[in-house]
């Protein structure tokens, strides 16, 4: 694990000390656990001179080798995470991007660090914390305050179906590709299709905002929303929903707002910010549709240990939170009867 | 209808694991590594002790089901059929059969809970 190819590393000195129009020393350059889409560098540098001159602590991102369609090149995150900084949320400084394969083969951007912790299981043992809730809520209001005006964003596609519809048209087509009849799943996605809520506006959805994808210091404080390859146009409950669905709690189920704190302060947080009241009701929904989305996404990294194509006791075990997640859909839609 | 990996293959990965097949990926974490193993086998242990007698939960979804669909078939066969149904809209709030089917639902769903963590069933109301 971690290993870059030496010519690799080679060029990576010579093309920062380049960009930076100064000499540039490596210090440290190892890959960070996880990230089975993206790899994540850790790279420490010191900059002679120049606009960066000094000790840098930074992250390089590049695409792993099991990354998927369905998420963004580097290019378009890197965009995602400069109109994230522009609009005021927290998130690591991006640097630079080298959209060439020249360097390391592909890819890759580089942003600051950012300290704390992320791991979901870690955070919600730490116990309630109220301040770190309504921070997430105005933080998603913010980027939710970013619309298709955008310009640095005209890459991304505006959905020409009701956002709910054109969900559950993708993953009603992921369930026939993975060749297993789901009837629950089916339960579900046809309640979700007969309930769908009327169009909202359109907004800058994270589409991966949750406890696990942002980063928290010691003293509880946020430090850093991660993980914006799946982001897109869509409805502003769709990221709530998400955030506050049970399957992203990590036990901590009483605690709504993604297992640290009630729903509450989260969604206070966020209407002052958004100058917007909620509905509850479309709130609901979209909780309904992200145990679908888990439950379609658990079965499809499932099927990549099946297939052979990626063979790992931890994808193995992830088709066996499905049937908890099915009987949560069929809770939510009259499905028991 | 049991997903796989079933609790049997998920005992042949474990064992393999233990055998120091290095082609299977693990997580980092030691401890969430051995939670994952012990879980793997739980799963594979209840499986097979609902499966003692031949009359596991398989043959009594089966029944359920060509009931519910009054067709004769295999157990995939007619779960994809109940899956078109579903999606076409055959089951909705007023259509004959809609209570039934919920019910066929919530206890296959329940019955998989039980072979794959029965800890979830005690937080249900």
């Amino acid at each position: 694990m971690g290993v870059m190819p030496a010519d690799a590393l080679a060029r990576l000195g010579p093309y920062l000390s380049e960009v930076a129009e100064s000499p540039v020393e490596i210090k440290a350059f190892r890959k960070l656990p996880g990230g089975a889409i993206q790899e994540n560098w850790l790279l420490d540098i010191t900059v002679d001179g120049g606009d960066w001159a000094g000790e840098r602590a930074l992250v390089l991102r590049r695409d792993a080798k099991s990354a998927v369609a369905m998420s963004h090149g580097r290019a378009e995150e890197f965009a995602l995470l400069k109109a994230a900084h522009k609009h005021g949320v927290t998130v690591p400084r991006p640097c630079l991007l080298a959209e060439g394969s020249a360097v390391l083969g592909g890819p890759f951007f580089i942003m600051h660090r950012v300290d704390g912790t992320a791991a979901g299981h870690k955070l919600v043992k730490r116990g309630v914390n109220e301040k770190l809730a309504a921070e997430l809520g105005l933080q998603l209001a913010r980027i939710h305050s970013i619309t298709p005006k955008e310009r640095s964003l005209r890459f991304l596609r505006r959905p020409k179906l009701l956002p709910a519809l054109h969900a559950i048209a993708d993953y009603r087509c992921h369930l026939d590709d993975l060749g297993q009849a789901r009837p629950a799943l089916e339960w579900g996605l046809r309640w979700l299709e007969l309930n769908a809520p009327a169009r909202g506006e359109v907004v800058l959805c994270h589409r991966d905002f949750r406890t696990g994808n942002y980063m928290v210091s010691d003293d509880g404080a946020l430090t850093g929303i991660l993980d914006w390859e799946f982001s897109g146009w869509g409805e502003r409950e769709e990221d709530i929903g998400w955030f506050m669905a049970k399957c992203w709690r990590f036990g901590a189920v009483e605690q709504e707002a993604g297992g640290i704190a009630s729903r509450v302060p989260f969604l206070e947080a966020y209407e002052k910010e958004s100058a917007r009241s909620l509905d509850p009701r479309r709130i609901a929904y979209w909780q309904t549709m992200a145990l679908v989305r888990w439950a379609v996404i658990a079965c499809q990294q499932a099927a990549r240990h099946i297939s052979g194509e990626e063979e790992s006791l931890e994808l193995a075990m992830t088709q066996h939170i499905v049937p908890e997640l099915e009987l949560d859909i069929l809770d939510v839609t009259e499905g028991k009867a | 209808m049991r997903d796989h990996p079933t609790g049997k293959e998920l005992l042949d990965l474990v064992r393999r694991i233990e055998d120091g097949d290095a082609s299977i990926l693990l997580p980092d974490d030691e401890r969430y590594r051995d939670l994952m193993m012990a879980s793997a086998r739980a799963i594979a242990e209840r499986q097979q002790d609902l499966d003692a007698g031949g009359d596991g939960p398989e043959k009594k979804e089966l029944e359920n089901l060509s009931g519910l669909l009054d067709e004769e078939g295999s157990l995939a066969g007619l779960n994809q059929m109940l899956a078109e149904k579903i999606r076409l809209g055959d089951f909705d709030a007023s259509a004959p059969g809609r209570d039934a089917a919920a019910r066929h639902l919530w206890e296959t769903a329940l019955e998989r809970v039980r072979e794959s963590n029965p800890k979830a069933l005690g937080a249900l109301d």
